[in-house]
């Protein structure tokens, strides 16, 4: 189990967490992340992608948290699961509490199986089911966007 | 930002001389289950299903999670009341003081000509329906509950407290061990029934609870929509709300589930409402979520067969003192179904709104796909706005989908609005309604209206 909390008490304090985890066959990722917004001015990005392979689980839970009476706070909480093969499972609870109005707090979560039509494509170019799949899970894990 | 003053006069706050025939002593135990029962001349089954549930309801803690309810005391409440001797037809033979009631909130013209059929709620029972008699000659049964049980018992027995049993939840138990109105709609196969039906609820007697449970069956490839509208007078003490309602739709068959509710802001609101879904078949919840010093309602969908989907649009609007948890529940048991959930709150003036929901692919869900968006709009710094949700995909074929914001109105908003010669309130008036809009569209056009219209007196004084 890995937990991570950060918390923004700096006015000015931007805070990126951007983590990517691959989740092997009979192993079980437990996650627990919260970005605690304690001063005005503060912006934070919590973005995990986890790839989960066949026989293997992972279960996310994110908050984020604002306080009364902060000014101009724009948080943002991603989970991003990337289901590989059979029996891979997920489960993702993005929370939100907030209790000031002057802030934009969004979160966002994706639980989906290798897209089809990208290993179609990358098998129609050349390559072969598993390194197309490789491919992809590279990719997909690399990728944060700055 | 303009100041928004809470409504200071609630529109539906008055109440009428009390005039009940029968009513049991406040509180609960065995002696008023057994009354309530023989006041209703149930047969032994159903007084034995009440005393189990009971028994479930003293069993079962609170919830420990979600808003306060310690401050309900179940002691101080009356559960059974029955307003007039027998239900009546006609609307001419209504007792007056009832009518007056129905008369200040304008229902009773549109009910005739447009509604398919009207089961009022008045207190505990239904004491007014109406319905057109096509609707019967095709076979469709609507009445209340009670009339359904000694009816058509076999009908009613096979999905009653099959879908929500009372071990469920507390309130589902306390439901189940003192329940008394609520209606029953049974929709014959291939029957699309093209008028909504409706009821009507009130509480009207102080420190009432009320308890109603409905049970809609859907036969193969028929429709419904049904439209439950609720306002309450004003009272100084709380009141406890607990319905259970329970649907059950055939493959292929589709209902349509509609709710505004309007509690005045004293009321407990605690509903499980839970649909089950065979192949093929549409649920669809629209429910509206303005009054209540506490709602808990998270309308759910079981998708127990192929293709299946289940729908959720739901809107929370909580003003001062006001706790609103709200929210929706898929469950996907079966290969290709598809759920989705929209729900839309806006907290101001120190109320609290919370989405709170669940989305559950199970392993043999194959190829299911899930989408759940919430959107929350939070009007001033003492207002709080929460996100809840549980995604749970164990199917590696299917696609799960979350997202929500949390924002107050944009200023570039107001100011583009302003600048095309709009005061404030009118601008801020506008992005509200245009936020809600996706769910007010779905809704009847008169219904429509009138959310809107106490969506404004809720934030009167700032909104125009």
């Amino acid at each position: 189990m890995k937990i991570y909390r950060h918390i923004l008490s700096r006015p000015g304090q931007h805070q990126d967490f951007l983590k990517s985890f691959l989740v092997k066959s009979g192993q079980n990722l437990i996650l627990d992340t919260t970005m605690d917004f304690q001063a005005s001015r503060t912006s934070g990005r919590t973005v995990i992608k986890v790839v989960v392979m066949p026989h293997a689980q992972t279960n996310l839970t994110g908050l984020i948290k604002i306080k009364p009476r902060l000014k101009q706070i724009n948080a943002f909480l991603k989970h991003q699961v990337l289901l590989v093969g059979t029996d891979s499972t997920a489960v993702s609870t993005p929370k939100l509490e907030i209790e000031s109005d002057d802030v934009i707090a969004s979160h966002a979560a994706v639980i989906s199986p290798l897209d089809q039509n990208q290993i179609f494509y990358l098998m129609s170019r050349g390559f072969s089911q598993t390194q197309a799949v490789n491919l992809i899970i590279n990719s997909f894990l690399t990728s944060h966007e700055i | 930002m303009a100041k928004f003053i809470p409504a200071k006069k609630y529109k539906y706050g008055f109440s009428s001389p009390e005039a009940a025939v029968f009513k049991t002593k406040k509180g609960l135990n065995e002696t008023v289950i057994r009354q309530i029962s023989a006041a209703k001349h149930e047969t032994k089954d159903m007084l034995n299903f009440r005393l189990n549930s009971y028994r479930q309801f003293l069993a079962k803690p609170l919830p420990s999670w979600g808003p306060d309810l310690s401050k309900i005391n179940f002691d101080d409440i009356y559960y059974y009341l029955k307003p007039s001797d027998r239900e009546v037809k006609n609307w001419n033979s209504l007792p007056s003081d009832i009518k007056n009631t129905y008369d200040k909130l304008g229902i009773p013209q549109a009910e005739r000509d447009y509604l398919g059929g009207v089961k009022a709620q008045y207190e505990s029972e239904v004491v007014y329906g109406s319905l057109i008699s096509r609707l019967t000659r095709q076979g469709v049964i609507f009445c209340s509950m009670d009339e359904a049980v000694n009816k058509y018992p076999d009908l009613v027995w096979s999905h009653f407290s099959q879908i929500v049993p009372p071990d469920d939840n507390k309130f589902a138990a306390l439901n189940s061990a003192v329940w008394s109105g609520g209606s029953f709609i049974y929709i014959p196969k291939g029957l699309k029934v093209d008028l909504p039906l409706q009821a009507y609820f009130r509480i009207n007697s102080q420190n009432m609870g009320q308890f109603e449970r409905t049970l809609i069956m859907v036969d193969r490839d028929a429709f419904v929509h049904y439209i439950e509208g609720c306002t309450a007078p004003k009272y100084s003490t709380d009141s406890l709300h607990a319905a259970v309602v329970e649907i059950y739709i055939a493959p292929g068959g589709r209902c349509r589930y509609t709710t505004i509710q309007n509690w005045s802001t004293n009321v407990y609101n605690l509903v499980t409402k839970r649909a089950y879904v065979e192949s093929g078949g549409v649920m669809e919840w629209v429910d509206g979520n303005l009054g209540s010093k506490t709602t808990i309602k998270y309308p759910s969908t079981i998708l127990a067969g192929p293709h299946a989907h289940g729908q959720v649009l739901s809107i929370a609007v909580a003003g001062s003192n006001q706790i609103l948890d709200a929210g929706g529940k898929a469950i996907h048991l079966a290969p290709h179904t598809t759920s989705q959930v929209i729900s839309k709150s806006i907290s101001f003036n120190g109320g609290q709104s919370s989405y709170r929901g669940t989305v559950n692919i199970a392993k043999k869900a194959r190829n299911s796909r899930s989408k759940v968006v919430c959107d929350a709009l939070i009007l001033d710094h003492r207002s709080r706005s929460d996100t809840y949700p549980v995604n749970k995909n164990f199917s590696s074929s299917s696609i799960l989908e979350h997202e929500a914001t949390v924002s107050k109105i944009g200023d570039d908003q107001i100011f583009y609005l302003m600048s095309r010669g709009f005061s404030q309130s009118e601008s801020e008036a506008m992005i509200i309604n245009g936020f809600i809009e996706p769910i007010v569209k779905e809704l009847p056009m008169e219904y429509g209206l009138e959310l809107n219209r106490l969506i404004n007196l809720q934030m009167e004084g700032s909104l125009g």
